[in-house]
């Protein structure tokens, strides 16, 4: 099998890992080397049909020895098999490096003979980049549970990133889909991660040891758990562990089994309203049980987590612009973090009105029933009850609403949002 | 500024930021504000226009250069170099007025976004330096000799030398 082949199998596999995203690792470059990793993150370019290619995304086996019911890798699926060597997937790093075709590399694999072997291919790999190439580009590299620590300690110390894969987001489930997985074989070497980078921190050692610190991803909608406790889990994992990011993956059915639900099409809708308050949770000061309760555990179809909340608490609200402080402003729905530091900065100065908000670049289409300007509402909005806003804001939308069918990109085909996914997202920023 | 002088006329230089520099200098001493900054290939004859062609002093430039760093503050030199890189043909007198006005006022100028020539020069930048990042991830190499690659890219912004050093 030529090399050539072997990409196209395991680029393909390759697909389903949801993160592709920037770093926040500072690695220089040196002397005789190539590239370097930057602060401000990857940036992202993509391919014709759609694909993000910032950077090489791969598998360096999809031999597996798992069977993982969800899973299009399976050791039951009759699947095409390949895998690379460590010097090929060097090569194709470097070639791609070259001409700007990526900008680092996301090395993951399937399990191949056992977990330790599998560690043992990728960090020759890695290290046949960084210590041979001297290649000093943004290097994600996936580890394996259950493998040994010293292997971890060997793989963090050349890479940017790692990430351990919990998928289900419950033990039972991890029971159900994939019997060969133990939660512990997952959580051991993630808190051993954090741990050292927890401990590195407090002595201030130089040692590099993943800079960029650790994501892990979720598969969403294979399993019965509800939005709640999806969310309560990522709060968990950003608390405890200190994790950078939790991806969200909507559950493809690729596989049929009879303990995996039938979707027809994944629930995309559902990803994006996790991704907005996995957003609020990082950035804007929210707890998982403001946003979702045992009363609603799941989000709203047509309003995004952030304005639901916003409806569901209307005595913090409106929000007088001119004196709010920074953690008031960015509750606002429709305004985010650039736009508070915005109005900060901007307000030093001159007493701002609605025009001025404008003039700043400030969204007002969803803000402006939850904000004051000297004291005086926006001039159509002249009632301040729930049931009114909640209208205007789907009401708003109704040109989106019937706008003629678009074609969104996508990795797969067939997975073109339904006319009822259309209807029920309200879109935007946050 | 509020009082400095109007002058009915349209001012060239050789499109240089050097030559755009030399102009602040000129305007902030006399206290006069042009109507119009053109470069010179971008000119077209006009029998309306009063013209003044304006001679590069690397002297003058210089000076103002060293001075915006001390005087205002270091973002507002990039702010007025990146903007001056954006292809729009109002931005030489944006940029001047913005630079005159943060002589007198200090760094506190990059917060009156709401002044517009400051608004402009800040959304100019960020016009350029967005191209400059897209370009970043778009660029594709190919290699044609021992250690050579070559793209070819055709940007609306003067952004060749900021995407040199965002490349190496």
């Amino acid at each position: 099998m030529d090399i050539f082949e072997k990409l196209k199998i395991l680029s393909d596999s390759a697909k389903y890992d949801a993160s592709c995203s920037s770093s926040g690792s500072n690695r220089k470059n040196t002397s005789s080397g190539i590239g370097n990793g930057n602060v401000s993150g990857i940036c992202h370019s993509w391919g014709a049909d759609g694909r993000c290619i910032s950077l090489l995304k791969i598998l360096f086996t999809n031999a597996c020895i798992y069977d993982c019911k969800y899973c299009i890798n399976r050791c039951s699926n009759n699947v095409k098999r390949a895998t690379f060597t460590p010097r090929e997937v060097a090569d194709l790093t470097i070639n791609f490096y070259k001409r700007n075709y990526i900008e680092g590399l996301f090395l993951s694999s399937a399990v191949i003979k056992s977990p330790d072997y599998t560690m043992e291919l990728l960090i020759n790999t890695i290290n046949i980049l960084r210590n041979e190439y001297n290649f000093n580009g943004y290097i994600h590299c996936k580890t394996i549970p259950g493998c040994s620590k010293e292997l971890i300690d060997k793989l963090g110390s050349m890479v940017d990133r790692m990430s351990i894969n919990i998928e289900l987001p419950s033990n039972d489930s991890l029971k159900l889909l994939a019997p060969q997985k133990e939660k512990a074989g997952i959580l051991t070497p993630m808190s051993y991660v954090s741990n050292k980078l927890k401990i590195n921190k407090l002595e201030k050692r130089k040692e590099s040891f993943v800079p960029a610190g650790q994501t892990t991803q979720l598969i969403i909608g294979a399993t019965p758990e509800s939005d709640l406790k999806i969310l309560k889990l990522s709060e968990s994992l950003y608390k405890k562990l200190s994790l950078k990011r939790v991806y969200y993956s909507a559950y493809i059915s690729v596989n049929n089994d009879k303990n995996l639900p039938a979707l027809e099409s994944p629930p995309l809708l559902r990803e994006n309203r996790l991704y907005q308050a996995d957003w609020l949770l990082r950035f804007y000061g929210f707890k998982a049980e403001e946003l979702l309760s045992e009363a609603h555990p799941n989000f709203n179809n047509v309003l995004d987590p952030k304005c639901e909340w916003a409806l569901r608490n209307l005595d913090k609200f409106p929000v007088e612009i001119n004196k709010a402080n920074y953690f008031t402003l960015i509750r606002v729905p429709g305004i985010g973090v650039i736009s508070a530091k915005k109005i900060i900065k901007a307000r030093r100065n001159f007493e701002l009105n609605f025009d001025s908000l404008k003039k700043l670049g400030i969204v007002l289409k969803r803000a402006k029933y939850f904000i004051t300007c000297k004291g005086k509402y926006y001039d159509k909005v002249y009632k301040f009850n729930e049931n009114f806003i909640e209208t205007n804001l789907v009401y708003q939308e109704r040109n989106t609403l019937n706008k003629p069918d678009f074609e969104q990109l996508s990795l797969f085909d067939k997975l073109q949002p339904t006319k009822e996914d259309k209807i029920k997202c309200l879109t935007g920023n946050l | 500024m509020p009082n400095w002088k109007l002058i009915n006329k349209t001012y060239i230089y050789d499109g240089s930021f050097e030559g755009l520099l030399t102009i602040v200098f000129n305007s902030y001493v006399e206290k006069t504000l042009p109507q119009k900054i053109v470069s010179q290939d971008k000119y077209i004859e006009n029998f309306l226009d009063k013209t003044n062609y304006v001679k590069t002093d690397y002297d003058k430039s210089t000076r103002i250069f060293d001075a915006i760093p001390k005087v205002i503050c270091s973002d507002a030199l990039r702010n007025s170099y990146y903007a001056f890189l954006s292809d729009d043909k109002d931005k030489e007198i944006n940029i001047l007025k913005y630079l005159c006005n943060g002589f007198d006022t200090g760094p506190e100028i990059n917060n009156k976004i709401t002044i517009s020539y400051v608004f402009k020069v800040i959304s100019l930048r960020k016009r350029a330096m967005a191209e400059c990042h897209k370009l970043k991830g778009l660029l594709r190499f190919q290699e044609i000799g021992e250690n050579l690659c070559y793209a070819s890219i055709n940007p609306d912004n003067n952004i060749i030398e900021p995407l040199r050093t965002a490349l190496y």
